[in-house]
C-alpha cells in the first residue's frame, strides 16, 4: 500500500529537456500570436472617441464578480446555458489547475503531492469530464436544434471539435502516464478516468510501447494548446478575454438614462450621432468585440419577432465587421428602416450577458439619421409638434386641461402647497381614451385625501419620443423647460400614470439638474391601497391578465406594485403572460413607434394581444397610456379580442369600488 | 444656350401645375431657361408651355416614353443635357422626380440637391437652403462640379405667369432603340369617382371596422356620403381589413382632412385617426359604445346601431 502522503506525480517526467524547450518556444509563439491580435483589435478600439469607461473600480469587481464568474445573466432553463456552465466551468478549473501545476513546479514550495495532489487529480477530472460533456452537448445543440438566431459557421464546428480534442487527448495523456509509470491503484483512482481508460482499455500494451504512446500524444495535446491560444481572437472563444473586460467596462447608467450629448462637443465636432464606426466610443468598439453571437438578444426583440429588418445581433455585428473597414458610412451597411425598427424596448440589452448596450448603439445612429434630416411622415410631424405645441399630437397646449372637465382638479395654482405633483404627460392630456386614465387617477387621489395639483397647460412634453427617436437638441430643450416650470413651482415629489414620463423624469432629468422623488401611479396608488386610505373592491370574477410596460418593469424596474393595485396575489382569476414582468414584452409603440407606420403584419402588438388573449383573460389590465393604445388595437386586430376590454390598472380599481364613490366620474 | 432645363411633369394631357413652380428658381438663377418634356402625343401640353419666359419647349416625343418608366426617362433627361449644354436640371420635389431624377444624376455624375426652398449668395456662388430635421431646421448647402440637379419644393415658389412670347418648340431626337428596358411597365390603377376628393370635401363620411365589409361599406358609408354629396374615408382598422383602398386612410399616417362635417361610423376614436379630423368643423359620431373615446370629440354623438340609423338617415336625406 502506497503512502498517499507521498502520493505525487511527475511533470514533464517522458518529455526530454530539449523537447521541453521546444514546448516552451511554442506556447510563447502561440500566446505571442494571440496577444498580438488582441493588440490589433485594441489598436482598433482606440479609432473611437476617448472615454466610455466605467471609472470606479468597485463597479468593476462587483460585475465581474456578478456576470463573469456568477453568469448571471447566461442562466435559464435551457440546453445552451446549461452546456455553457459545463464549458464555462470546465474551462476554468482546467486553467487555474494549470497554473497551480506551474506554481507547484516553478515555485519555490512544491506543494504538489499528498492529499492535496489526490483532490487535485480528482477535481481536475471531474471538471475534464464536465469539458468534454458541454462540447458534445454544443456539437448536438448545432446539429439537431440549429437555432437560428445562433448563427453557424464553420468555424463553430472546429472551434468545438479543438476544444473536444483538446479534452479527450488530455485524458489520454493521463491514462498512458499511469499506465507506463505503474501508479498504484490506490492513488491511480483519483485520476478517476485516466485510471478507468486504463483499465478498460491500456491492459494488454507493454510498458515501452505505452512511453512511446505517452510521448505522441502528449506533443499532440500541446499542439492543440498552442492551436487553441493562436486561434482564440478569430473564433467566437475571444467572448472569454472581451467579454469580462466590457462586464467591468461599462457605464454605469440607470438602463432608461440614455446618453446626453454635450451641446459644446456638438459645436467642435459638428456631429450629432454616429456616422462613422469611430464616432462610437471605445468602451462601445470594445462591447462589439464581446459579442460571442449567441443570439440572446435576437430572440427578445419584437422588431425581429415581427419580421421588421432589424436584429440587435445583426446590428452589433455588421458594426465590428465595419471596425476594419476605415471610415466607413454606418448608413450605407445598417439601413435607416433597420434603425427605425428599433421600440427601445431594451429587451435585447437586458439579455446580453456581456452587457452590450444596443440600445445605445441604435440610439447614436438614430441622432445621426435626425441630424441628416432622414425622418419624414407622421414621426417628424410627432417631433415637430413637440417643438411647436409642446405635445406630439399638435394640439393647442392651452387644451391640457379638458380631460379634468367636471372633476374640480387643483393645479399649482390654485393649491401651491400641494405634495404630490400628478404629471398627467402628452397622452393622457389629449388621447381621449387615455384622458379617463387621467381622470380616473385624479378621483382616485381625491377619494384618498392627497395633496396633490397639476401643472395644467405649464405642463409640456417630456421629451421621451424626441429623446428616442434621436432628435436630442428637441428634448434636451424640453427637459430644460419643464426642469425650470418644476423648480419654479417647488416641485418635489411627483406621480404620473406614463411610464415614459416617469422614466424621462426619474432617470434623465438628472442630467439637467433636476431631481425629484419620482413615482409611477401604480406605486403610489398600492400604497394608498396598502395603507387603507383606498378600498381595493372586488374583482368581478372573470380571467384577468397584466401587461407590464417595458419602461416601468424592465426598464424601472418595478412589477409589484402594478399587481398589487389590481390584486393579482389574493385573485384566483389572475393569469400571467408567459413573457411577464421584468421578463415583459413590448407593446409596440416606443422608441417613438406610437407614430410610424407598420404594416399589419408587422405589428408588435397583435403578438402581443395573441400572447394575451391565450391566457383566457377576459380583462387586459397595462399600465401605460401608449401600451393602452396599443393593446386595446392589437386586441381589434385578433379574432376573439373582441370580447376583451383592455383597461388601465387605475380604471380597474376605480370600478371596482362602491358605485357610491365612482359614479360621478364618468 | 438654355443654362437651366426644367423637367415639367404632366398626366392625361394636361401640364401639373406644382412642377411649373421651379421655373421661379431658374428665373432666380438667371440665365435663359428651357423646359423639357417628356412623353408621347405631346403637341397639345407642349403648346400650353409657350408663354412661361422660356428660350425653347424641347419635345422628347416617342412611343418609348409612353409611360414614365425611370430607366428610360433619366436617359433621355441625361442627353438632353449633354447635348443643350445646360448647368441647372430643375424639378419638383414629387414621386415622379425622386423616381427621374436621381438616376438623371448618376448618369451625368452630378451633385443634387433635393427639397430646395430658397437660394443664396455666399462667397461668390450660389447655395441652397434645404430643410432637415423633418422639417425644424435648414441647411444651407454648396455643390461642388459645373452640373448640377435641383428638385423644388413646390410651396416654397411662386406659380409663373404665362404671359411671355410665345417660345419655340424644338423637338429632341434620340434613339429610342438604344433606352434600357430595365422596367417594364404592365398597367395603369387609377380610382376614379364622382365623389369629391378627400382632404378638399365640405363633407366626409368615414367609416371603422364595424362596417365588416367592402359591399357593406360601400353601401353604408358610401350611400350616406353620396347623400350628403361628400367623400369617403376610412379607419386604418378598416383599410387593413380589405373594405376601404389605401388612399381613403384618414389619421396619423393617413391623410388628414378639415370638413365643415365630418361623420364617423363606427370609429371608437383612437388618437391615431383623431389626429387626421381634430380640425373638422362639426363632428357627427355614431357608435354603439357609450364610452366610445370619439364621443368627447363629437360636436353630436349618437349611441346606437349604425345598421338601424345609417340606412334611416340616408333615406331621410333622400326625401329631405
Amino acid at each position: 500500500m502506497t503512502d498517499t502522503n507521498n502520493a505525487t506525480r511527475e511533470v514533464f517526467g517522458n518529455i526530454a529537456p530539449w523537447m521541453r524547450v521546444v514546448f516552451f518556444i511554442m506556447i510563447a509563439a502561440s500566446i505571442a500570436v494571440l496577444v498580438w491580435q488582441v493588440v490589433a483589435r485594441v489598436w482598433l478600439w482606440r479609432k473611437g472617441q476617448r472615454g466610455g469607461f466605467e471609472r470606479d473600480w468597485r463597479v468593476w469587481g462587483r460585475r465581474l464578480v456578478e456576470y463573469a464568474l456568477a453568469q448571471k445573466r447566461v442562466h435559464r432553463k435551457s440546453l445552451g446555458a446549461f452546456l455553457h456552465l459545463l464549458l464555462f466551468s470546465g474551462f476554468v478549473v482546467l486553467t487555474i489547475g494549470t497554473i497551480l501545476l506551474g506554481i507547484a513546479y516553478d515555485g519555490p514550495y512544491n506543494f504538489h503531492h499528498g492529499w492535496y495532489y489526490l483532490f487535485y487529480e480528482l477535481t481536475l477530472d471531474v471538471f475534464g469530464v464536465a469539458f468534454i460533456v458541454g462540447c458534445l452537448l454544443a456539437m448536438y445543440r448545432r446539429a439537431f436544434q440549429r437555432k437560428p438566431s445562433l448563427g453557424h459557421n464553420r468555424s463553430d464546428w472546429w472551434l468545438l471539435a479543438l476544444l473536444l480534442s483538446l479534452g479527450i487527448t488530455g485524458f489520454v495523456v493521463e491514462a498512458l502516464r499511469i499506465h507506463y509509470t505503474q501508479v498504484q491503484p490506490d492513488v491511480a483512482h483519483w485520476s478517476i478516468v485516466g485510471w478507468l481508460i486504463d483499465v478498460a482499455l491500456l491492459r494488454g500494451i507493454d510498458l515501452g510501447s505505452a512511453q512511446t504512446m505517452h510521448l505522441a500524444a502528449w506533443w499532440l495535446h500541446a499542439i492543440l494548446v498552442a492551436v487553441f491560444f493562436a486561434t482564440i481572437p478569430v473564433n467566437r472563444f475571444l467572448h472569454v478575454i472581451t467579454g469580462p473586460l466590457n462586464i467591468a467596462g461599462r457605464p454605469e447608467r440607470p438602463m432608461g438614462a440614455l446618453v446626453a450629448l454635450k451641446m459644446e462637443e456638438v459645436e467642435q465636432t459638428g456631429r450629432t450621432g454616429v456616422h462613422k464606426v469611430a464616432d462610437f466610443n471605445r468602451q462601445q468598439l470594445l462591447s462589439l468585440d464581446s459579442c460571442m453571437e449567441c443570439g440572446r438578444c435576437e430572440d427578445a426583440c419584437p422588431a425581429t419577432a415581427t419580421g421588421k429588418p432589424l436584429s440587435p445581433k445583426a446590428v452589433v455585428i455588421d458594426l465590428r465587421n465595419l471596425m476594419s473597414a476605415d471610415g466607413e458610412d454606418v448608413h450605407r451597411t445598417i439601413h435607416d428602416e433597420t434603425l427605425w425598427a428599433c421600440t427601445m424596448c431594451q429587451a435585447c440589452v437586458q439579455e446580453c450577458p456581456v452587457l452590450i448596450g444596443q440600445v445605445d448603439l441604435i440610439s447614436d445612429m438614430r441622432r445621426d439619421l435626425i441630424g441628416e434630416g432622414k425622418l419624414s411622415g407622421p414621426p417628424a410631424k410627432a417631433l415637430k409638434q413637440i417643438g411647436s405645441q409642446s405635445n406630439p399630437y399638435g394640439r393647442s397646449n392651452s387644451e391640457r386641461l379638458a380631460w379634468a372637465e367636471g372633476l374640480e382638479v387643483p393645479t399649482a395654482e390654485s393649491n401651491p402647497s400641494f405634495e404630490y405633483l400628478l404629471w398627467v404627460g402628452c397622452a393622457a392630456s389629449f388621447d381621449p381614451r387615455a384622458q379617463k386614465v387621467a381622470r380616473a387617477t385624479a378621483q382616485l387621489l381625491k377619494d384618498a385625501g392627497v395633496n396633490f395639483a397639476v401643472l395644467g397647460k405649464e405642463e409640456s412634453c417630456t421629451g421621451d419620443p424626441a429623446r428616442r427617436i434621436g432628435d436630442e437638441f428637441l428634448f434636451q430643450q424640453r427637459a430644460r423647460t419643464n426642469v425650470e416650470t418644476l423648480t419654479r413651482r417647488d416641485v418635489k415629489k411627483i406621480v404620473t400614470p406614463c411610464p415614459h414620463c416617469y422614466n424621462t423624469l426619474k432617470n434623465e432629468y438628472p442630467q439637467f439638474g433636476g431631481q425629484y422623488q419620482v413615482q409611477h401611479h401604480s406605486t403610489l396608488l398600492s400604497e394608498l391601497v396598502g395603507t387603507g386610505r383606498l378600498s381595493d373592491g372586488n374583482s368581478d370574477g372573470e380571467p384577468i391578465t397584466l401587461h407590464d410596460p417595458c419602461y416601468l418593469a424592465r426598464v424601472n424596474g418595478e412589477v409589484d406594485a402594478t399587481r398589487a393595485v389590481i390584486g393579482a396575489p389574493n385573485d384566483a382569476q389572475y393569469r400571467e403572460m408567459p413573457r411577464c414582468g421584468k421578463k415583459t414584452f413590448c407593446c409596440g409603440a416606443g422608441g417613438g413607434r406610437m407614430w410610424f407606420e407598420e404594416a399589419p403584419s408587422q405589428r408588435v402588438s397583435v403578438l402581443r394581444a395573441q400572447e394575451a388573449l391565450a391566457t383566457g383573460a377576459r380583462t387586459l389590465a397595462t399600465a401605460c397610456p401608449f401600451c393602452l393604445n396599443m393593446m386595446t388595437d392589437g386586441m381589434a386586430g385578433v379574432p376573439g379580442g373582441e370580447n376583451v376590454k383592455v383597461l388601465d390598472i387605475a380604471e380597474l380599481l376605480l370600478s371596482r369600488r362602491p358605485p357610491s364613490s365612482s359614479s360621478a366620474v364618468f | 444656350m438654355a443654362e437651366s432645363l426644367i423637367l415639367i411633369e404632366h398626366d392625361r394631357q394636361q401640364v401639373k401645375r406644382p412642377s411649373l413652380h421651379a421655373i421661379a428658381l431658374a428665373r432666380q438663377l438667371g440665365g435663359e431657361y428651357a423646359l423639357l418634356l417628356l412623353g408621347h402625343g405631346l403637341e397639345g401640353i407642349a403648346a400650353s408651355l409657350v408663354s412661361y419666359g422660356a428660350s425653347a419647349v424641347v419635345v422628347a416625343d416617342d412611343p418609348a416614353l409612353a409611360e414614365p418608366l425611370a430607366d428610360r426617362y433619366a436617359k433621355v433627361v441625361a442627353e438632353a443635357v449633354r447635348k443643350g449644354g445646360a448647368k441647372t436640371i430643375l424639378g419638383t420635389s414629387s414621386t415622379f422626380s425622386k423616381d427621374v431624377l436621381p438616376r438623371a444624376a448618376a448618369l451625368l455624375d452630378a451633385p443634387m440637391v433635393t427639397d430646395v426652398v430658397a437660394i443664396e449668395e455666399m462667397d461668390g456662388s450660389i447655395s441652397y437652403r434645404r430643410p432637415i430635421n423633418a422639417g425644424s431646421m435648414f441647411a444651407t448647402v454648396k455643390v461642388e462640379g459645373d452640373r448640377r440637379i435641383l428638385t423644388v419644393r413646390a410651396t416654397a415658389f411662386e406659380p409663373p405667369a404665362a404671359n411671355a412670347v410665345p417660345c419655340p418648340i424644338k423637338r429632341f431626337d434620340f434613339d429610342a432603340a438604344s433606352l434600357p428596358n430595365g422596367i417594364q411597365f404592365i398597367s395603369r390603377e387609377e380610382r376614379r369617382s364622382d365623389r369629391p376628393d378627400l382632404t378638399e370635401a365640405r363633407v366626409v363620411v368615414s367609416g371603422g371596422r364595424p362596417l365588416k365589409d367592402k359591399e357593406t361599406f360601400e353601401r353604408l358609408v358610401g350611400g350616406l356620403a353620396d347623400a350628403l354629396g361628400g367623400a369617403i374615408g376610412a379607419t386604418r382598422a378598416a383599410v387593413d381589413a380589405g373594405m376601404a383602398p389605401n388612399d381613403y386612410q384618414i389619421g396619423q399616417t393617413g391623410k388628414i382632412v378639415a370638413p365643415e362635417l365630418y361623420i364617423a361610423l363606427g370609429i371608437s376614436g383612437a388618437i391615431q385617426h383623431l389626429a387626421g379630423i381634430k380640425d373638422s368643423r362639426v363632428i357627427v359620431a355614431i357608435n354603439k359604445d357609450p364610452d366610445a373615446p370619439i364621443f368627447q370629440m363629437a360636436t353630436y354623438a349618437l349611441v346606437g346601431d349604425l345598421y338601424e340609423i345609417v340606412p334611416q338617415l340616408i333615406e331621410s336625406i333622400r326625401r329631405a
